[in-house]
């Protein structure tokens, strides 16, 4: 199996293959973070399309010093911005017709939370945040990212990643608590102020 | 903590890799408790249950092939700015030739230019000899050779004809 660098290095050249093993290997990650920053399948097609033409009009100019997925995760994070700034504020009500994500496991109303319901809350809250902030709480709740690595891919410092962060689930937090109640598990629902606990 | 699974990192802000991440939410999908005592610091950190949605079949290979079609574009387009280029420098090559001919010409002494003028005067065979020439050598598939002489100096040049030079 060939190696990153070197894909990358052939790629570069115009080997079609190499570009094309490229595209296998970094797809997942690209289109996984469109959607969690556009919050639909189809924004997320487009905007990864746009992240592989800017790649391969850039990768002639890819320092290889650097590490290639936080350059990658720039692209998307840049594109999928972009987009978001472009079709303006919207609610998303997930259409009917649109892919059912695979959780991998049937619901039972007991215990299971039905992460399609969560996805429309946070498609719906996350309106309410600036992209950057929307882009910070992704990167870093869901993907798993390190804020240090946020901060090289968002061109940023880190105290700016940590303060979008802190301004990102402080207004998830408010709405979740005042919107979507029947997510937030009994622990958490304040009692009503006449003592009635429903 | 209710023993089911570490939900420290999150609890404590700590950074949790994907993986281990995806692991996490697939539990915390399927344990009212564990989501009881996340949601209890903080409902935002419920948003960590969207680590294990999957991605809807097909998508990947959609966004496949338009990066691989999208990357043949950009090669050909590249192609294309190379020739440009080559053609833009060949001809300023050709350019700059005949011009330090017309300047070597020009600059020459009275007495020489006078001189030529006078065997130039229709009394020699060489004087009748046009002093420029462009011809077209051959035409291989998308590619035209043509030579270009000046004098005793000649240039062969290539033109793509895509250009329509």
């Amino acid at each position: 199996m060939r190696d990153e660098g070197e894909l990358i290095r052939a790629a570069a050249g115009g080997d079609v293959e190499a570009a094309g093993e490229l595209v296998r290997r970094k797809r997942e990650q690209v289109v996984r973070v469109a959607y969690q920053v556009t919050g639909d399948w189809e924004d997320a097609i487009d905007v990864s399309q746009s992240v592989f033409i800017r790649l391969w009009k850039g990768l002639g100019r890819y320092d290889p010093a650097r590490r290639f997925d936080t350059w990658l995760y720039r692209i998307t994070v840049n594109a999928a911005i972009d987009f978001v700034r472009s079709s303006g504020p919207r609610l998303q009500p997930l259409p009917a017709g649109s892919p059912e994500p695979v959780s991998g496991r049937a619901s039972t109303p007991e215990s299971d939370l039905d992460l399609l319901e969560l996805r429309r809350a946070f498609a719906r809250l996350s309106e309410r945040l600036a992209p950057k902030q929307r882009t910070a709480f992704v990167l870093h709740e869901i993907e798993g990212l390190e804020t240090a690595e946020i901060a090289r891919i968002m061109d940023v410092a880190e105290s700016t990643v940590r303060n979008h962060l802190l301004q990102a689930r402080r207004v998830l937090r408010s709405g979740m608590e005042q919107e979507y109640p029947e997510l937030v598990p009994h622990s958490r629902r304040r009692p009503a102020p006449d003592g009635d606990p429903s | 903590m209710n023993g089911h699974a570490d939900l420290a990192p999150l609890l404590g802000g700590a950074d949790l890799p994907l993986e281990d991440r995806k692991r996490l939410a697939a539990h915390l999908c399927a344990c009212a408790a564990c989501r009881a005592e996340i949601a209890d610091k903080d409902p935002s950190l419920l948003f960590v249950l969207l680590a294990a949605e999957g991605i809807p079949d097909g998508i990947e290979e959609r966004v496949s092939l338009a990066a691989v079609a999208s990357f043949a574009h950009e090669r050909r387009g590249a192609a294309r700015r190379r020739i440009a280029w080559a053609a833009l420098a060949a001809s300023l090559a050709a350019a700059a030739v005949l011009g330090a001919y017309m300047w070597r010409q020009a600059a020459a002494p009275a007495p020489a230019r006078m001189a030529a003028a006078l065997v130039g005067n229709g009394t020699t065979e060489a004087a009748a000899t046009p002093t420029g020439m462009i011809e077209v050598l051959d035409s291989p598939g998308t590619a035209e050779v043509v030579e270009i002489s000046v004098g005793d100096l000649e240039v062969f040049m290539i033109f793509d004809k895509a250009m329509g030079i």
